[in-house]
């Protein structure tokens, strides 16, 4: 697997300009919207640098959509919605029936997912985003942790046949590099990678979860519990295989994610343990409420998103783990 | 257009409106009304207008047609296979399980069909990602060879054309895509047709309004407006022809355009023109009711209020065997 060239893994602007020398027919189609993105700056340069792969229409999320699906029906690999921080709840429909029903490649960039949108209160809190993509048959989900792993799956999901939505909540807390966890493999949907091995209880997380759940391992390892965490960065299709090799070592887990409890990660995992190798299981995320204003370190702790939550869930699957 | 094109156009249009009386009724729909308004303009388009490759539905050069209002679906069904995109047999199962023919056109599945149908308002968004799309090829020169020129390479790229109804223009994101596609760096050229059939009876008048509302505010845009009748082939004639003039030689963008059409639900069979609109019950195409509309259209013609026998039968039988084998037909038009 040849990793993409980059000085400064976060850096989009630079992952851009590298998207598209080496993906044919690459196409950034952009909506405005009047809030600033993380990715405002490093797509006016892009637009500057390559006019011929950039397109921003002045209109809504749905006629976006729609003109992306023209886009790609012409053959072109759509990027859409790098400024659009609310295009999966504000177009489901358009994309549902223009992308979605006709199978059209078209990448979905989520980027007010979770409560990383911590000051804009919860409007821009997407806490529901991976249950809406999810259930829209045909649409791979794909939730990175870090910047270079956003990367690779931003091309892999270029290369995908069919409707990608691709959670992008690369903030500057988890912009670090876990260097040491880069997987020799090459990353594919339908993956997820193992990060750290353990014996006693399961942690399977996605986005900036994954780094509260490499926090909560180290206490659990301090008190004796060896706990495996599991990266599900395609949260569909879900790495069914190894999440149940892992539970069957292990017999308890504990899914933690920045989302509501309903429908995202934890119920996709719960879907497969419960058909397959029931065990018990704690989830880790948003109750059903939404969010408000706030920044993302205190909200993530307001709604209880912190590994303190994973040590207390795991200890209590621990408890009960299955042992046959 | 002279008379033996138009006779041809109007008998081409019989054999449609048959067909699609035929595969409503197989199909126990109660949906024929709108396909039967949308005939004409389609047979119009299919064999004057459109540039298309029934032997390669892919082919990059052809002209793009979506129909955005699914519905009428049974219509583009017949036109299409009157085309040889597909055998006319597939009609026969039409919105059954596992047929090419969905309800509602679906890409992939059926030859001939350029953009999903969807609901209402879906069309003119796709058609604009298309206008762009196809005018970004154009300048990376995908439609040009070596020693054209510039007018060839126009006269060559593709055409995007979107058939929508009167309702769905009160779609927000109708207004959003019309209000992108005057922009100045669509460089494609792009048609709406927007069918406003109204049924026979009181409802006329409010419906010429809200047309007139509408043309109004496309003129505002800056779009070219036309209006004219769907079942009358020289007035779709000047229709098209005011959407095309002056096209190419003042700026390389081309300013889209939009035809509105006036037609009536059910057009050539009575019991569907004549149906009261606030009825809420619509009974399906029996076969006694699908004997006597066939019969009436070969009565009438199809067309208008009492078709007067002109065309003697010899002529005629050439006539259909002609479309049925759709391999001459262009060289006979």
């Amino acid at each position: 697997m040849r990793h993409l060239e980059r000085k400064d893994p976060g850096d989009s602007r630079s992952l851009l300009d590298e998207l598209v020398k080496r993906v044919e027919r690459l196409l950034v189609v952009d909506g405005t919207f009047p809030l600033r993105s993380p990715w405002s700056a490093a797509l006016a340069a892009f637009a500057e640098a390559h006019p011929e792969a950039y397109v921003s229409l002045d209109a809504s999320e749905a006629t976006v959509v729609l003109a992306a699906a023209g886009f790609a029906l012409e053959g072109f690999r759509v990027l859409l919605g790098p400024g659009m921080p609310l295009l999966l709840s504000r177009a489901y429909d358009q994309i549902r029936n223009a992308l979605a029903i006709p199978s059209l490649p078209v990448v979905l960039l989520g980027t007010a997912p979770g409560l990383f949108r911590g000051e804009c209160g919860a409007v821009f809190q997407l806490v529901e985003d991976l249950a809406l993509a999810r259930s829209i048959p045909g649409m791979t989900v794909l939730v990175p942790s870090d910047g270079r792993l956003f990367g690779d799956l931003l091309e892999e999901a270029l290369r995908t046949p069919g409707p990608v939505y691709l959670r992008c909540d690369v903030s500057s807390r988890n912009a670090m590099d876990w260097e040491e966890h880069r997987p020799s493999v090459p990353l594919l949907s339908g993956g997820g990678r193992l990060l750290r091995e353990g014996t006693d209880v399961t942690v399977c997380c996605c986005g900036m979860m994954v780094f509260e759940a490499l926090e909560a391992a180290e206490v659990l390892a301090k008190q004796g519990v060896q706990a495996e965490v599991v990266e599900c960065y395609s949260v569909k299709p879900l790495p069914e295989q190894l999440i149940l090799a892992s539970v069957r070592r292990t017999g308890a887990c504990v899914v933690a994610e920045e989302h509501s409890r309903h429908g995202g990660l934890a119920s996709a995992v719960a879907e497969v343990l419960c058909e397959k190798y029931p065990v018990p299981l704690r989830r880790v995320g948003m109750d059903d409420v939404f969010g408000q204003s706030g920044s993302a370190r205190e909200l993530h702790e307001y709604y209880a998103l912190t590994h303190q939550q994973i040590v207390g869930a795991a200890a209590q699957v621990w408890a009960l783990r299955r042992r046959s | 257009m002279d008379d033996r094109c138009r006779h041809f156009l109007e008998e081409t249009a019989l054999e449609i409106r048959k067909d699609v009386v035929r595969m409503v009724s197989l199909a126990r729909s109660d949906r024929s009304a709108l396909a039967l308004s949308l005939v004409d303009v389609l047979v119009y388009l299919y064999w004057k207008v459109l540039r298309t490759f029934p032997a390669d539905p892919g082919n990059p050069l052809r002209d793009r047609f979506i129909l955005s209002d699914g519905l009428g679906g049974p219509a583009l069904y017949a036109v299409l296979a009157a085309k040889g995109f597909f055998s006319r047999e597939e009609l026969w199962s039409f919105s059954r399980l596992g047929a090419i023919l969905q309800g509602v056109p679906a890409l992939g599945r059926t030859p001939g069909v350029d953009a999903p149908g969807g609901p209402p308002g879906q069309g003119l968004g796709i058609a604009l990602g298309m206008v762009m799309a196809l005018g970004m090829r154009r300048c990376d020169g995908a439609f040009s060879a070596s020693g054209m020129s510039e007018e060839e390479i126009a006269s060559r790229a593709p055409t995007v054309f979107c058939c929508m109804n009167l309702e769905e223009l009160r779609e927000g994101c109708v207004w959003d895509a019309a209000r992108v596609a005057v922009r100045n760096d669509v460089l494609g050229s792009l048609r709406v047709i927007v069918n406003c059939p109204g049924w026979n009876g009181e409802t006329e008048p409010c419906r010429d309004e809200e047309m007139e509302r509408l043309v109004s505010r496309f003129r505002g845009l800056d779009w070219k407006v036309a209006v004219g009748d769907g079942h009358d082939f020289d007035s779709l004639e000047d229709g098209f022809a005011a959407l095309a003039a002056s096209e190419g030689k003042d700026a390389p963008r081309g300013v889209p355009g939009v035809l509105f059409l006036r037609t009536r639900y059910g057009k050539g069979v009575s019991a569907e023109e004549n149906r009261d609109a606030a009825l809420e019950e619509r009974p399906v195409f029996s076969r006694p009711r699908l004997d006597s509309a066939l019969r009436e259209l070969e009565r009438r013609g199809g067309g208008g209020a009492t078709a007067p026998q002109v065309a003697s039968p010899q002529e005629d039988g050439a006539f259909r065997t002609d479309m049925l084998t759709s391999s001459e037909k262009e060289g006979f038009l």
